[in-house]
Formats: structure tokens, C-alpha cells, sequence
């Protein structure tokens, strides 16, 4: 048996490096190998560089580097067979999420953000896993383009979903997608696939309940930007307003031109010191300041409008009417109109209730 | 994937998986080289497993836990001695086990054995 020196193996190690051997483990196993083949076969009288250039091709079809191409495939079908499993996971856990958040969200159980952004999270999941190995898939390329940019559009419309639900910023433009996805997607999976005879009838099926779905999601989430219900919330928030200038402006005058008991003064300036609030809320609302600011002056009025609360029930007249409280909570980032519209109403039943306290004072006086 | 001077790649396809875990659980560990010369020997010649077919296979076994492995340093050289782990042990038996059932079946299915009852 003939012995390799060591410049021949470095020759080898090179060469194999150089042919695109890349992975280590590979090249270790390739140049023991070779080193063993022509050990084992090599003649005394033949030389060895050229010996070696005929064993090699026994190793690849083309070139040396299909080896590393072939471990690579394999080792990614490894990682196909884990990316399966986690889909698998990943779709079971989307569902229980699904049911989970949509019956604590009805029934207003805490817990139900949780199990939505966990909702939302496993769902990317879900959808990026099999936008992965659609992609990965043998089907015709504009096959994969479509069914892959379906689900990208699922993962835009759910994190729309989720974020409308839990009244977070951007619900609005991530859900513009649902247009995208029934005006544009819809049509172009059914015209790219209609036309194969074994799909027709699956398409058909589909591109009707996908269309049907889209349209849902389209009426219910983008018909709430009407302009004419913005209009009408506007110029309804803006006359109740001037009504209610008005009404404190003829209560400061009353105040002004009489004498009161205490009792009436201070409920005065307790309707004073929640309207305040109430403007500088407002205000806050039309400068679009950042929502940190807005929760905080939206605080500082509900504390305003729990001492008011409370002076109404000492004060026991039946005429006068507490504030509402609590709604603004829900609407105040979301609906900015819907907002200011409530606001004008708490104004107007602030001003009403002080006409109201000083009015009955002056009959009875 | 196989250079198999007398069999078409079409009809051992699949089987190389089974030829080369039941090989090293009967030697206890064994290293490419001797894989390829192993087979070659034992078949005569009829199959032979391609260097392009054995390491892709070799790392894809490795790396789902059906084989362990142990360097050997030999001057400029690593020999790499691959065994099976516990899980390959039952791999192998499976494979062997389902390959063994499929060629049964195969002679049933092409007639090539007389049928039980048929005398």
C-alpha cells in the first residue's frame, strides 16, 4: 500500500477547499476518503498527481461542489421536518388563542389582551412558516408569488384586527389591506388559477369565500370614516359648545349681579374647576398632542368629575343631573369626533346643572 | 446518486439510508471509506454507493441524532468513525423491518414466489 506525504494530502486539502468544499466536517471527510482510494489503489509506477485527477470524478457528475449542494439539501430537510412540527404548534395554539380571546373579549373577562397579542403572535407564526415553504415549494413560481402574498396580507390583516379591538394606533392603516386583499388579491388568484381545469371548481369556491370574508372586513372596519358622520359629529360637538358658552357666560352674569350663599358660590367654582379640565382635554384632543398626554389630562379630569359627582349628591337638589363617566375611556385615542362630541355633552350638562342650582335659588328666593 | 452497474437508480432509491445504518450497526462503527468498500464487497460490485451520495447522507443522519461520531487524528489527516446512538439502533431495526416487509410484498405482488395455499 502506498503512503501519502504530507505536501500530497496538503495538495488534496487545497484542492478540495478550492472546488467549493466549504463545509469542514465535509472537507475532513472528503480528504480522508481521496487519501484512502488512492492508497488503496495507486501503483508504484504511477504518478500521483495524475492518478489523482482520474479518481476524482468518481465523486461528482459535473463538479466536487455538488456534494456540499447535496449535504445542504438535506440538512435543510431536516429543518423542514421542525418547521412542519412548529407549524403544526403554531396553528393548534391559533386557534384555541382564537376562541380563547374572542369569549373573554365578549364576556369583558381580564385576560383578554393577553390571549389577542398572543393571538396575533402565534399567527405570524403560523402564516410566515407557510409563507416560507409555499415558497420553498415545486409549484409554478407566480403559484407561489400569489398563495405567498395571501398570507403575508392574512398576517396585515390580523395585526389590523388585533390592534382595532384593543384600540391601539395603526389598526387603521394596517387594515387598509383588507382592500388590497378583496379588491386586488381576491381577482388575481382567481384569474391566475381559473382556467386549469382540475382547480375550477376549488378556485371558484374560494375566490367567493374569500370575497366574502374581504367584504365583511371592508364594511366593518373601513365605512366608519364616512365623512358625512365626521361632519355631522363636528358641527353637532360644535353648536353644543357655543350653547354652553353661552349658558356660563348668563350663569357668571347671574352670580355676578346678585348676592348667593356659599352653597351656590361653591358649586360655582366646582363647575369652573371641571370645565377646566374639560378644555384643556379638549384642547389637548384638537393640538393632536401624544396619547401619554392626553391619558393624563384625561385623569386629571375624571378625578375633577368625581368631586362634582359627589358635591350633586350632597347637595340633594333632584334637578341636577351627575356626569357621565367612564365612556370617555374607550373612545378618547380611537375617536377623536365621538370624543369631543361627549365632551360637549358633560360641558353642556355642567353649564345646564349650575343654570339649573342658581335658578331654582333665585325662584325660591 | 448511486452508481449501480446492474440495478437502475429508480429501483434502490430510498433503500441507502437502510443499507448504510444497518452496515454500521453489524461493524459497530465504521468510516466513509470503508462504508463505500464494504458495500462494493458485499454486493460483488452490483451496488456501489457514489462519495457524492454517502457524505450528504453520513451529515443528514448526524445531524437528526441517528449517528454519533469520533475523530481519529492520523497526521495531516481526520478519519471520522461514525456508530449509531441509542435512537439510531432503533432507526436501523425500523428501516430493515420496513425494507424486509416491502420486498415481501414485492415478490407477492410480481408472483415471484409460489402463493400460500396455492399447491
Amino acid at each position: 500500500m502506498h503512503n501519502l506525504s504530507d505536501e500530497q494530502i496538503d495538495f488534496i486539502d487545497d484542492d478540495i477547499r478550492n472546488r467549493g468544499i466549504l463545509l469542514k466536517e465535509l472537507q475532513e471527510n472528503l480528504l480522508d476518503h481521496i487519501c484512502c482510494v488512492i492508497e488503496n489503489e495507486i501503483s508504484e509506477e504511477e504518478d500521483f498527481y495524475k492518478f489523482y485527477e482520474s479518481v476524482l470524478p468518481r465523486f461528482f457528475k459535473n463538479e466536487l461542489s455538488e456534494i456540499q449542494v447535496e449535504t445542504d439539501n438535506l440538512l435543510k430537510f431536516k429543518n423542514f421536518y421542525t418547521m412542519k412540527k412548529l407549524l403544526k404548534i403554531s396553528g393548534i395554539a391559533t386557534v384555541a388563542l382564537t376562541i380563547l380571546g374572542s369569549l373573554f373579549k365578549t364576556f369583558h373577562l381580564p385576560g383578554a389582551g393577553i390571549f389577542l397579542l398572543s393571538w396575533f403572535i402565534t399567527s405570524v407564526v403560523f402564516l410566515s412558516l407557510l409563507i416560507i415553504l409555499k415558497l420553498k415549494d415545486n409549484e409554478k413560481l407566480i403559484d407561489r408569488i400569489v398563495i405567498s402574498s395571501g398570507f403575508l396580507l392574512a398576517i396585515l390583516i390580523i395585526g389590523g384586527l388585533v390592534f382595532k379591538v384593543m384600540h391601539r394606533p395603526l389598526a387603521g392603516v394596517l387594515l387598509y389591506s383588507t382592500i388590497v386583499f378583496t379588491f386586488i388579491y381576491v381577482p388575481v388568484y382567481f384569474l391566475t388559477r381559473f382556467r386549469r381545469p382540475e382547480q375550477k371548481f376549488n378556485v371558484a369556491v374560494n375566490s367567493v369565500l374569500m370575497m366574502a370574508c374581504g367584504g365583511v372586513f371592508y364594511s366593518l372596519f373601513n365605512l366608519n370614516g364616512s365623512h358625512y358622520y365626521k361632519e355631522n359629529l363636528v358641527e353637532n360637538h360644535q353648536s353644543i359648545h357655543k350653547y354652553s358658552e353661552q349658558l356660563f357666560a348668563n350663569n357668571q352674569e347671574l352670580i355676578s349681579n346678585d348676592s348667593f350663599p356659599d352653597s351656590i358660590l361653591e358649586f360655582h367654582a366646582n363647575s369652573r374647576n371641571v370645565n377646566s379640565e374639560l378644555e384643556k382635554l379638549v384642547e389637548a384632543l384638537i393640538n393632536q398632542k401624544p396619547v401619554e398626554e392626553v391619558t393624563t389630562y384625561l385623569s386629571e379630569f375624571d378625578q375633577q368629575v368625581g368631586i362634582y359627582n359627589n358635591r350633586i349628591d350632597d347637595l340633594t337638589e333632584p334637578n341636577l343631573i351627575s356626569l357621565e363617566k367612564g365612556t370617555l375611556n374607550q373612545v378618547i385615542i380611537s375617536n377623536k369626533e365621538l370624543a369631543m362630541n361627549i365632551l360637549a355633552r358633560i360641558q353642556q350638562q355642567i353649564a345646564v346643572n349650575e343654570n339649573t342650582y342658581i335658578s331654582s335659588y333665585l325662584v325660591m328666593k | 446518486m448511486y452508481i449501480c452497474p446492474m440495478y437502475s437508480s429508480e429501483l434502490i432509491k430510498g433503500t441507502l439510508k437502510t443499507i448504510i445504518l444497518n452496515l454500521i450497526r453489524e461493524q459497530g462503527r465504521m468510516y466513509g471509506y470503508e462504508i463505500t468498500s464494504r458495500v462494493k464487497e458485499l454486493t460483488e460490485g452490483k451496488i456501489q454507493i457514489t462519495e457524492g451520495a454517502l457524505y450528504p447522507t453520513l451529515h443528514s443522519l448526524e445531524k437528526s441524532g441517528e449517528l454519533d461520531t469520533e475523530k481519529e487524528y492520523m497526521g495531516k489527516r481526520v478519519r471520522k468513525y461514525y456508530s449509531l446512538t441509542e435512537q439510531g439502533q432503533i432507526t436501523a431495526s425500523q428501516k430493515v423491518n420496513e425494507l424486509n416487509d416491502f420486498m415481501n410484498t414485492m415478490k407477492f405482488l410480481l408472483d415471484l414466489e409460489p402463493k400460500l395455499g396455492n399447491a
